[in-house]
């Protein structure tokens, strides 16, 4: 029983993860029917986007009295460069190659993806080593019953929920959220309409990569080390959550998430020397999804459009 | 244009006839003494005489067309010249074992890239885990050969076919799906291979597989040296002909593919699945046969290679190499085989020449691959036209003149 | 009386809760032109996805003159003889006109793979046939693109585009050609010429049906000899282009539809 709630714990925040990855690529799917396979490398870049700048925070001494304030103002901070970093990605990058042949822009994200990898294993001091990374959340837990809670743990779920929560508000509320559905069913209708598209697809690039940044410090947190390469796993993950939730639908890509976590987690850990080949359940889940539903859990039957 | 041709007084047309077989020459030349010579100043001195070069043969008036021209008559001097020089060069480089090793894994990485090319640049099918085919085809026939004690050429051919199955094994989810599941598919298979080879103990796992044995010919091991005027040349020679002979053979199978109803029927899968299909293609076919051809050139390329080292571990096949042929592919120019060579070339030479810069390496692979994308999609060489040999169109001038001149 | 080719029963198509075609039959003979007319939204285009095997229809069959087709995959379609042409015209944009033709010709091209690589002397043959062939159909639509075989499809502008794609579609030689509409976009010198066209397939191919998806009702009035006419999927008129045009409910559903445009 004991171990048994502890792999519901790890599975939940390995799910947490998955899912904060998989709603960025979910909603580029759906905006602009890109697969955009920098993604994991973003979130990467938010990991160690973070570990200097708390370093320099350590050093300047703002972390004993303040910590409290402090981790949270560097968290934002990171992800408002990554969101940026995501509207420029769309800027440079995808814009100029939206009239291209879908695989130049497919292939052209790969190479971005790439650029950040070994960009960052260059850049960082010993980057190509695995880096410790801090613990920004408090340690500690609550009891239960002789099971342990860990306010860590607490916090990566607490986070990705409230995440969740406020971007399905943004997504089902607000005038911006109606422009995203309109343009992800029809972007010629949508900017008949009057809807400017540009501005919703930048948004959508923002929001995605701000959670790719967040995703990658949760991903920091947990595991609490940081390497460079990651990103390309990740990235395939978050994909492949969003494949089995159905790509291109925002609730998909959370159940998605959730269950591609609960497999690898509870797998590896029922299935004699089931660790070493974790990632290959993921894999063996997402192209069974491929082979016998294609279109993923939500996903309706894809109509090519002729 | 062949009335203003046969004007052209004699010598004239004997200068345009040799012209593409000297600049071959030249060009070979500089790539020579970029490669073989360890001086910055012979690289920076052949890399400018290059540039000019370049640049007369984009100003001069009238330059190309006659170059164009040349290379559509007189192929088969050109070919010669070619080959000859192929053999010739290396037999120079007798004090230079190395800059032959070079030149072996540049043919190796030829024959990849052509598979490669396929699925990337005939089929328009993205096929991100490449160097799991190239892994697949090593390890098979490094097993076939250490455990068995199969004699290599029996094991280069298993190592493709073998390839080639995993190949049509990956390509059957993705039929129905789009080119993203695809990208998705081979990603994923690439790192279950790489998992697969570090985990599974009959591969060796992260030690790998050593003492691949050196193929033989005729009971004549290729590990021992030949001597010609009494001069012992580097084993590695022996390698390089016989690289050359099956990438030579991979070319023309290339250019087979490329000429025919294969190459025809994946552009367009490429250009339009749908129009393709309700034109009478079986794009799933096709796209199948994309996927086993492709991985069947990567199979011959990794048992070549395991051979030729004798030593391969999981390493030597992860998502890095896939970029490196990705990037090729890219370079060279999608969907033409002589782009391809030469982007293959190119990225397997040029990392050897700035081996200080090591640990760029993968990011200037990005880089490039991203900046031709954006710049120049269809890469330094890019995609021809298929020209049909005139003796396809006679039955069509005898009978209503020559509209097609 | 000319045999039946393609006898269309009880078709049916839904996605999810949408009824793009409802129930609706008919029957394309040897030799007739069968136009369908109808406002924007009427299920038109989806008639010819379900004929040519994009997509597996809900309810009802389809017959090519015996063998029931439903259900079956895109190329064993066009391999049975059934070709078409689309609204947007999607050629293979960078690769010539003369291999866009040979594409056509996909459905008789044999062994590919054995010819391609070890029987070359097969493939030439084959070639050498095509060539001349495609030569020839070519020449009957457009000498431009006849003299023109090297140029890139992506290339011609969309008069030629629009013959290069009829000349695709019939290079295997079908038995029914679908045309969807060809005229779109056109002024009326190149309808015209569209006319003389589809006038031409018939003299030129003994026994081909066509049918003819088109707003421009100079064309269907000219080449149509028969007419079904779809509104929200369903038939609402048949007959003869005098009879549909002075049908009540034809002319009040494209009425309808000339309020609608007028509104965007």
């Amino acid at each position: 029983m004991n171990t048994f709630f502890q792999l519901l714990i790890s599975a939940l925040l390995v799910s947490s993860l998955y899912t904060l990855v998989a709603v960025g690529f979910t909603m580029y799917v759906g905006v602009i029917n890109l697969a955009n396979f920098s993604h994991g490398d973003t979130c990467v870049m938010g990991t160690f986007l973070l570990m200097p700048l708390f370093l320099f925070a350590t050093k300047m001494g703002w972390m004993t009295p303040l910590a409290g304030l402090v981790i949270p103002a560097l968290i934002i901070l990171v992800i408002l460069v990554t969101g940026l970093w995501g509207a420029g990605i769309y800027k440079i990058l995808v814009k100029p190659l939206l009239v291209a042949p879908r695989l130049i822009l497919l292939l052209a994200s790969v190479a971005a993806g790439q650029v950040i990898r070994e960009a960052i294993r260059v850049i960082y001091p010993n980057g190509s080593n695995p880096q410790v990374f801090p613990k920004l959340l408090p340690s500690g837990g609550i009891e239960l019953s002789g099971l342990t809670l860990g306010y860590d743990s607490l916090t990566i779920i607490f986070l990705t929920i409230a995440c969740i929560i406020s971007l399905n508000f943004i997504i089902q509320r607000t005038k911006m959220g109606l422009a995203m559905r309109a343009v992800s069913q029809n972007s010629d209708v949508s900017q008949i309409m009057g809807i400017n598209i540009e501005k919703t697809i930048i948004s959508v690039f923002i929001l995605g990569s701000a959670l790719a940044g967040l995703a990658g410090i949760l991903n920091g947190t947990y595991y609490g080390i940081a390497k460079f390469n990651l990103g390309s796993n990740l990235g395939i993950k978050g994909f492949s959550a969003a494949v089995i939730g159905g790509l291109g639908d925002f609730q998909g890509a959370i159940i998605g998430g959730v269950l591609l976590g609960f497999i690898e987690v509870f797998a590896s850990a029922y299935i004699p020397n089931g660790s070493q080949y974790q990632d290959v359940f993921s894999f063996l889940a997402v192209i069974a999804f491929l082979i016998f539903r294609p279109s993923g859990i939500l996903g309706e039957k894809i109509f090519e459009k002729v | 244009m062949s009335h203003s041709n046969t004007g052209i007084p004699n010598s004239n047309a004997f200068i345009n006839r040799i012209i593409t077989p000297f600049l071959l020459f030249v060009v070979v030349a500089i790539v020579y003494a970029i490669v073989a010579y360890e001086s910055v100043v012979v690289t920076l001195l052949s890399l400018v005489i290059g540039a000019s070069l370049f640049v007369g043969y984009s100003k001069i008036p009238g330059l190309k067309e006659i170059i164009k021209e040349s290379i559509r008559k007189d192929k088969i001097i050109l070919l010669v010249t070619g080959l000859v020089l192929a053999i010739a060069i290396p037999l120079t480089l007798r004090s230079q074992p190395y800059i032959i090793h070079i030149l072996v894994i540049a043919e190796i990485s030829i024959i990849l890239a052509l598979g490669l090319n396929f699925q990337v640049g005939s089929t328009g099918i993205p096929n991100l885990g490449y160097a799991a085919f190239y892994g697949v085809g090593a390890y098979a026939s490094a097993l076939l050969s250490t455990r068995l004690g199969i004699s290599f050429w029996i094991s280069l051919l298993a190592a493709g076919f073998i390839a080639a199955l995993f190949g049509w094994l990956v390509g059957l989810p993705t039929l129905k799906t789009r080119s993203y599941h695809m990208a998705l598919v081979s990603i994923a298979f690439g790192l279950v291979t790489y998992i697969m080879l570090n985990n599974l103990a009959f591969t060796g796992g992260p030690n790998g597989i050593k003492n691949i044995p050196a193929p033989e010919i005729f009971g004549w091991s290729l590990f021992s040296s030949i001597k010609i005027f009494g001069n012992a040349y580097p084993v590695q020679l022996n390698f390089y002909y016989l690289v050359l002979f099956i990438t030579l053979l991979m070319v023309v199978v290339s250019h087979f593919v490329y000429n025919s109803k294969i190459g025809l029927f994946w552009n367009a899968v490429r250009e339009d699945e749908i129009a393709a299909k309700c034109s009478g293609i079986n794009a799933s076919a096709l796209k199948l046969l994309s996927f086993s051809m492709g991985a069947f050139l990567a199979g011959i390329a990794g048992a070549l290679y395991a051979h030729y080292v004798g030593y391969i571990s999981p390493e030597n096949f992860n998502m890095n190499t896939s970029l490196q042929v990705l990037g090729m592919v890219i370079m060279g120019g999608m969907d033409n085989i002589f782009g391809v060579s030469i982007g293959a070339f190119i990225l397997s030479v040029a990392p050897e020449k700035f081996r200080a810069l090591a640990d760029f390496r993968m990011l200037a692979t990005g880089l490039i691959i991203l900046l031709m994308l954006m710049f120049r999609p269809s890469g330094i060489i890019k995609q021809q036209i298929r020209i049909y040999a005139t003796k396809y169109f006679s039955s069509k001038k005898s009978s209503n003149g020559d509209t097609n001149g | 009386m000319a045999e039946p080719l393609l006898t269309v029963a009880n078709l049916t198509m839904k996605f999810g809760g949408l009824t793009a075609i409802d129930n609706v039959s008919w029957t394309l003979h040897e030799d007739e032109i069968l136009g369908i007319i109808g406002p924007n939204g009427a299920g038109k285009t989806t008639v010819f996805n379900v004929v040519s095997g994009l997509y597996t229809p809900t309810g009802g069959e389809i017959r090519f003159r015996e063998t029931l087709i439903n259900g079956l995959p895109p190329h064993k379609i066009a391999k049975m003889g059934i070709k078409r042409t689309f609204q947007q015209s999607r050629l293979f944009d960078t690769i010539s006109v003369l291999d866009n033709v040979l594409i056509g010709m996909a459905t008789i091209s044999k062994g590919i793979f054995v010819n391609s690589l070890f029987r070359r002397d097969l493939l030439s043959k084959e070639l050498a046939l095509n060539i001349k062939d495609g030569l020839e159909l070519l020449h009957h639509f457009s000498d431009y693109l006849a003299e023109n075989l090297y140029r890139r499809a992506g290339d011609l502008v969309p008069g030629e585009r629009r013959k290069l794609e009829i000349c695709r579609a019939l290079a295997s030689n079908p038995d029914i050609l679908l045309l969807d509409e060809p005229a779109a976009g056109m002024d009326p010198n190149e309808s015209a010429e569209l006319m003389d066209d589809i006038l031409k397939i018939r003299a030129l191919k003994k026994g081909i049906g066509i049918i003819l998806i088109e707003h421009d009702m100079a064309v269907v009035q000219k080449t149509a000899n028969f007419i079904v006419v779809l509104s929200y999927g369903k038939e609402i008129a048949r007959g003869t282009f005098a009879e549909v045009s002075s049908n009540p409910l034809v002319q009040e559903a494209y009425l309808g539809s000339e309020s609608e445009y007028a509104r965007s």
